[in-house]
């Protein structure tokens, strides 16, 4: 599984680099966010390394400046791999200072973009050394927003991306690590365990594990479903489900979903 | 004199465009029921358009506007409403919380009690069930101005604070402003005014008002050359809303709003928010919603614009 996801990950970025369009990109997003998430995993390393080099070339190239000013919807996938970018040892500040300056001077509107995901962007900005304040957004209760969610009556695809963006926000500063979500991490895991989301096992795992917390008997069940499903698994695993594709953002990268929960198998498995 | 005289035409002219989009309105209350969605994703009722139509109806009870297809828009909202279980919605999604917040504020104007167990919904905002999801600014906005019209204590601030982080609370350029960006302008002002029933400058600094001035007359100028009525009939109501004082010559880019909206509206009296869809509209093609929001917002704006000299 592991040179499998290797492979397209390396087919991906040769595509993006032959002709970037929207679909390789919001693929090379989907597998950032796991990567983003993937620092304490050796196994995961190589890749991490191969697209954080890949995507300073690109920052270098302006290519992510024309991705902010043609569309707010790239804001996100574009600062988190700027944050990858950032952790290539030639890095340097200035590299990201055009995109920074197109954030700051309010050319870019990412005004109207959820609040969470206007968190995680002035997150990821920072990281890269540009001064970005959150201002009100800052004190929000993120454990809050994310554990209601347990009431609602069904879960989608964008539940596993909010679980995706607090988590980052509590690796990459300790204002938010304070206040982390545990109820429906675990209840999401255990919900996708009893349904066979084979997709959602994986990531959420990887969340429970890096980030908000497992208790040992989920863990021994996540693993033993993970390992049921790479037995059987001879290509990527499934991309999720359709009743949870409610949104554009799981449509348009519904390749980089089987990667990018591929590549957390194979990263807790090793 | 002249001049004044074109404005008393442009004022006959709005009222009989608001007496128009009424009228269609009415016509096609029917449409506005609450419809089971069958499509197994999202939420399984569309309740948005009842919805809008109660906020238009609360705008215009609060502001003293009274028709008789106004009256009959209402009898039917109160049916419909009483109809349906909102507290199976509520369970549903967070989301509720604001339509049925604005529910329960049309039932109280009108000396009614809630459609729903007032105790169950206080009960899911105690325990900030409705916090449960990620919104966009302005929606954060809408959430805390509709529990503050029923009484929910401590909302106000919550309007300014949300408000900062909007598109024009973050001084984002103009040139950048996506449409979403300006629904987002407009209904920040919608509920920083008490749809225009309190002044600004109570929630505001000088230096804000100034710069929402001069940026209003700008986007609705910017509105004028582009082909979306929807939003250039919001952008326009909010000049009446936020009691813009404009010069001669900002007054000529109201009316030149105004008379675009006029040239938008349908043989029917249905306005509709392209000159492509006026065209399927003109012709009886055009579905109720494709044309229902644009004619809520120019009910409201041609009523208001009728009552008051810009």
């Amino acid at each position: 599984m592991s040179e499998l996801c290797m492979r397209e990950v390396e087919r991906l970025i040769t595509e993006f680099d032959r002709s970037p369009r929207p679909k390789e990109f919001y693929d090379l997003g989907a597998i950032a966010e796991v990567l983003a998430l993937c620092a304490s995993l050796a196994s995961a390393q190589p890749l991490r390394a191969r697209v954080s080099v890949a995507a300073l070339a690109w920052l270098r190239a302006g290519l992510f400046e024309d991705a902010l000013f043609a569309k707010v919807e790239h804001l996100y996938h574009t600062t988190l791999l700027c944050y990858l970018a950032s952790g290539v040892p030639a890095y340097r500040t200035a590299d990201a200072a055009h995109a920074g300056q197109l954030l700051t001077s309010g050319l870019v509107g990412r005004s109207e973009l959820p609040v969470l995901t206007m968190q995680i962007v002035a997150t990821y900005v920072g990281a890269c050394g540009i001064d970005f304040d959150l201002d009100a957004l800052g004190s929000r209760d993120l454990r809050l927003v994310v554990d209601k969610r347990v009431l609602r009556a069904r879960s989608d695809e964008y539940d596993i991306l909010t679980l995706m963006m607090v988590a980052q926000l509590a690796s990459l500063s300790d204002r938010f690590s304070h206040s982390l979500p545990q109820i429906f991490p675990q209840a999401l895991l255990v919900q996708a365990i009893r349904s066979g989301h084979l997709n959602w096992i994986p990531i959420l795992t990887l969340l429970c594990t890096t980030v908000y917390g497992i208790p040992p008997w989920l863990r021994r069940g996540a693993t033993d479903a993970m390992r049921r499903s790479l037995e059987q698994a001879t290509e990527l695993l499934p991309a999720p489900e359709p009743g949870s594709w409610e949104n554009d953002y799981v449509t348009r990268a519904e390749h980089g979903l089987r990667v990018r929960s591929s590549i957390a198998s194979f990263a807790l498995l090793a | 004199m002249i001049a004044s005289l074109k404005r008393l035409v442009l004022r006959r002219q709005t009222d009989q465009a608001a007496k128009a989009a009424l009228a269609w309105l009415h016509a096609h209350t029917d449409s506005f029921r609450i419809a089971e969605t069958r499509d197994e994703q999202g939420t399984p009722w569309t309740i948005k358009p009842l919805g809008e139509l109660l906020f238009m109806l609360i705008i215009l009870k609060r502001h003293g506007v009274r028709r008789r297809e106004i009256e009959g828009m209402s009898a039917f909202a109160l049916r419909e409403a009483d109809t349906f279980d909102w507290h199976e919605l509520a369970a549903y999604d967070p989301s509720a919380a604001t339509p049925m917040a604005f529910i329960a504020e049309f039932f109280a104007l009108h000396d009614r009690p809630a459609p729903f167990e007032t105790t169950y919904f206080d009960f899911l905002r105690r325990i900030d069930f409705f916090e449960g999801m990620d919104r966009f600014p302005y929606r954060e906005m809408d959430l805390a101005y509709s529990f503050s019209r029923i009484g929910v204590p401590n909302e106000q601030p919550r309007i300014n604070l949300w408000f900062a982080s909007t598109a024009f609370g973050r001084g984002q350029n103009l040139a950048r402003y996506t449409i979403d960006d300006l629904y987002s302008l407009t209904h920040a002002v919608m509920y920083l005014t008490d749809v225009g029933l309190v002044p600004p400058h109570g929630h505001l600094d000088p230096s804000v008002l100034e710069r929402l001035h001069r940026e209003l007359v700008t986007l609705t100028a910017m509105m004028l050359r582009a082909d979306n009525t929807d939003v250039l009939g919001e952008l326009l109501l909010c000049w009446i809303l936020a009691g813009i004082a404009p010069t001669p010559f900002e007054r000529s880019i109201f009316a030149a709003g105004l008379r675009r909206m006029f040239g938008s509206t349908a043989t029917d009296g249905a306005v509709a928010p392209t000159s492509r869809i006026k065209l399927r509209a003109d012709a009886g093609e055009a579905t109720f919603a494709e044309l229902y929001h644009t004619t809520l917002v120019s009910a409201i704006l041609f009523s208001l614009a009728a009552r008051r000299a810009l």
